[in-house]
């Protein structure tokens, strides 16, 4: 059974991922040095380039689980795919956050209508979209599966939705941005990567725990639940 | 032919009925009987593939109804607690229209005189929603008169009915059994097809 | 194939029948277009400069929101008095039915905006070519929001506050056509060519007729469950 497994193995996803972030943070910001243009400010990428990197992925990840489970009827999937959309909605939430902290000082305005941006702020509308229905259908079949069948459309139509908008800001000429300077030293790079290890594992710690407690709630009827332990009591 | 074996269904947490299997052949009628709630109309609607069963299989001539799809629709004919009905039109614009749908053109006279055998005689063309509900309820069964589907699901059909359209209803199973055809449907009310012995499948709580 | 296109035919007359029996609801949908675009002024001011610059933007949204303000009654009327049980038992696909009542939708709320867009335009002190540009950006992007937003009409069938639930579904998804349907005036104004817009929008259009029917056929299965 899944749900053991996943019992175990929450702890150790937790435990690396918080000695990995306090790891990446010092490299992050002690021991990379200051940008030569951007100066203190550009550190704050460390958080933002993973948040960003993240909340992308796993929306595909949370499509393929959603498309397993509306093909192959396997409850699991589904389950996981409802339990990481509030952690992907998280990470493109920090990931605006962080980009509208770096854009003040950057350029002097809390927000620019920059593609990337604009993108990730549609993919958060999007994993609203996915969270208010599911939250609104109180069946959890029709739930999964509506909800499943809306995360496909999405992934679909994400690339057109980027290409869109990439297209629209070039149009509009407002404001082209580079990221990241000609090339990256090393310690940054470690850094990067770090952060970018830390987040998957939290995501993975976070979204384990979030699937337990689904299937806790799906399957309160059942025999092997009411003789758990943690529940018998 | 109708077949259903190992049929489980459920809403929600709640497991309606499981293990249920019967067959249906040409000319035999089959009332589904329970209490309210025992699932009577989520098997009725199951049968015309709006649910997916959680376990067991339904089959028709022997295939799967998933893997037939609309082959199978078009030789099933339900009604259910709704009467599918337009308020806006009249019941020949209904009638003809929910008989376009399941794929039959027609025409005008064959729809009047259908309404006119439901007792609707001189309201065809009225909108229906001046109609009462018993007039309504006729309205939508004189589908039962043009369609030529071979099964008939019929959730309550003789809600709001007087006796006379009961016996009417009767009637019309009758001519529907004579013709091969197959009948699956609850009611509340007693309703006797001369000719023909009524199969029981009674849905108990589990 | 001919049955096909006959249920086709079908489901287009009945729905614009409906719609004719009813046509306040058809009116509110174009009362509200032209509402919300008026209101633009009011709010930003009457700079003819600004406003010329604004117009296909406005026009755009207000249409993207009357669209929206029109959907929530693309299935659930059928589905409250039990018609829309019959057309799933239709013997042909239903993605037939759905696209009968996709356009079927796009001629009565959709259509009409593309037909009020000139009298909008002069109100926005708009460019004739520039009108001509934004009716036919309309024209090709005003039905792939009728098929994307059928979509999600199909998910949040019969659920407690689905119209808001529903823009907010839907409203993300178009946001490609709004791109595409504003900057091919863009360009058109700026005396760019705009072919290039007009022929993406048609491209997603095509994309859209071969998809959303399926699609939004699905989402109707599995909540009519």
């Amino acid at each position: 059974m899944f749900y053991p497994l996943a019992g175990k193995l929450v702890p150790w996803f937790a435990v690396s991922s918080a000695i990995l972030f306090a790891v990446g943070m010092y490299l992050g910001f002690f021991v990379a040095p200051t940008d030569a243009t951007q100066g203190e400010f550009y550190r704050i990428i460390y958080i933002h380039v993973p948040a960003s990197i993240l909340s992308m992925f796993l929306y595909l990840v949370m499509a393929g689980y959603a498309a397993l489970g509306l093909i192959f009827n396997t409850r699991l999937s589904s389950m996981m795919a409802s339990a990481l959309a509030p952690t992907g909605a998280l990470f493109a939430f920090i990931a605006l956050w962080t980009g509208a902290l770096w854009g003040k000082p950057m350029w002097g305005t809390w927000w620019v209508w920059d593609a990337r941006l604009t993108s990730e702020l549609i993919l958060l509308f999007l994993y609203l979209g996915f969270i208010s229905l599911h939250a609104s259908i109180d069946d959890p079949r029709r739930a999964d599966r509506a909800s499943a069948l809306l995360a496909i459309v999405g992934s679909v139509n994400v690339p057109i939705i980027y290409f869109s908008v990439k297209w629209w800001n070039t149009l509009h000429q407002g404001s082209t941005i580079k990221f990241t300077g000609t090339s990256m030293q090393v310690t940054m790079q470690h850094a990067m990567f770090t952060m970018l290890a830390a987040c998957w594992l939290y995501a993975v710690a976070v979204v384990l725990s979030r699937v337990r407690s689904i299937i806790l709630e799906r399957e309160r009827h059942t025999k092997w639940v009411a003789e758990l332990p943690e529940v018998a009591l | 032919m109708l077949e259903v074996s190992n049929l489980a269904c459920s809403r929600g947490d709640h497991r309606l009925f499981s293990g249920l299997g019967f067959a249906l052949s040409p000319g035999q009628i089959m009332q589904v009987q329970g209490e309210n709630g025992s699932g009577k109309t989520s098997l009725l609607r199951t049968l015309c593939g709006f649910i997916q069963p959680d376990e067991g299989r339904i089959a028709w001539e022997g295939k799967d109804v998933g893997e037939l799809a609309e082959a199978y629709f078009s030789r099933v004919l339900y009604l259910g607690h709704l009467n599918a009905i337009k308020d806006e039109l009249s019941a020949l614009e209904n009638l003809k229209i929910s008989a376009a749908v399941s794929g039959m053109e027609l025409g005008e006279s064959a729809a009047i005189s259908a309404l006119r055998r439901m007792g609707l005689k001189g309201r065809e063309r009225l909108p229906v929603k001046v109609l009462s509900q018993g007039q309504r309820r006729r309205a939508a069964l004189a589908r039962l008169l043009v369609s030529d589907a071979a099964l008939w699901i019929l959730d309550e059909p003789l809600a709001a009915l007087d006796v006379n359209a009961v016996s009417l209803i009767e009637e019309l199973f009758g001519e529907h059994l004579a013709r091969q055809g197959m009948v699956i449907f609850t009611t509340h009310q007693p309703l006797l097809v001369a000719g023909a012995e009524t199969i029981c499948l009674s849905l108990s709580a589990p | 194939m001919n049955k096909i296109l006959w249920l086709f035919f079908v489901v287009v007359r009945r729905d614009l029948i409906l719609a004719m029996r009813r046509r306040a609801d058809v009116l509110t949908t174009l009362i509200f277009f032209v509402m919300v675009v008026s209101l633009f002024p009011l709010g930003v001011g009457p700079e003819p400069e600004m406003l010329r610059k604004m117009a296909p933007g406005v026009l755009w949204v207000s249409a993207l929101l009357a669209s929206m303000l029109s959907l929530g009654r693309l299935f659930s009327a059928d589905h409250l008095d039990g018609t829309l049980e019959q057309m799933l038992l239709a013997p042909q696909p239903l993605s037939v039915v759905v696209l009968g009542k996709m356009v079927a939708h796009w001629m009565v709320s959709g259509l009409p905006l593309v037909l009020m867009t000139p009298v909008l335009g002069l109100q926005f002190d708009m460019p004739l070519e520039a009108v001509g540009v934004l009716m036919l950006s309309l024209l090709l992007g005003t039905p792939v929001l009728s098929m994307i937003g059928a979509i999600g009409a199909a998910l949040t069938l019969g659920l407690r506050g689905g119209g808001v639930l529903l823009s907010l579904l839907v409203l993300p998804l178009c946001i490609p056509v709004l791109i595409f349907g504003t900057g091919a005036v863009g360009a058109a104004t700026s005396g760019m060519g705009f072919s290039s817009h007009l022929s993406l929008l048609g491209a997603l259009l095509v994309l859209a007729v071969a998809f959303t029917p399926w699609v939004a056929a699905q989402a109707l299965r599995i909540s009519m469950e």
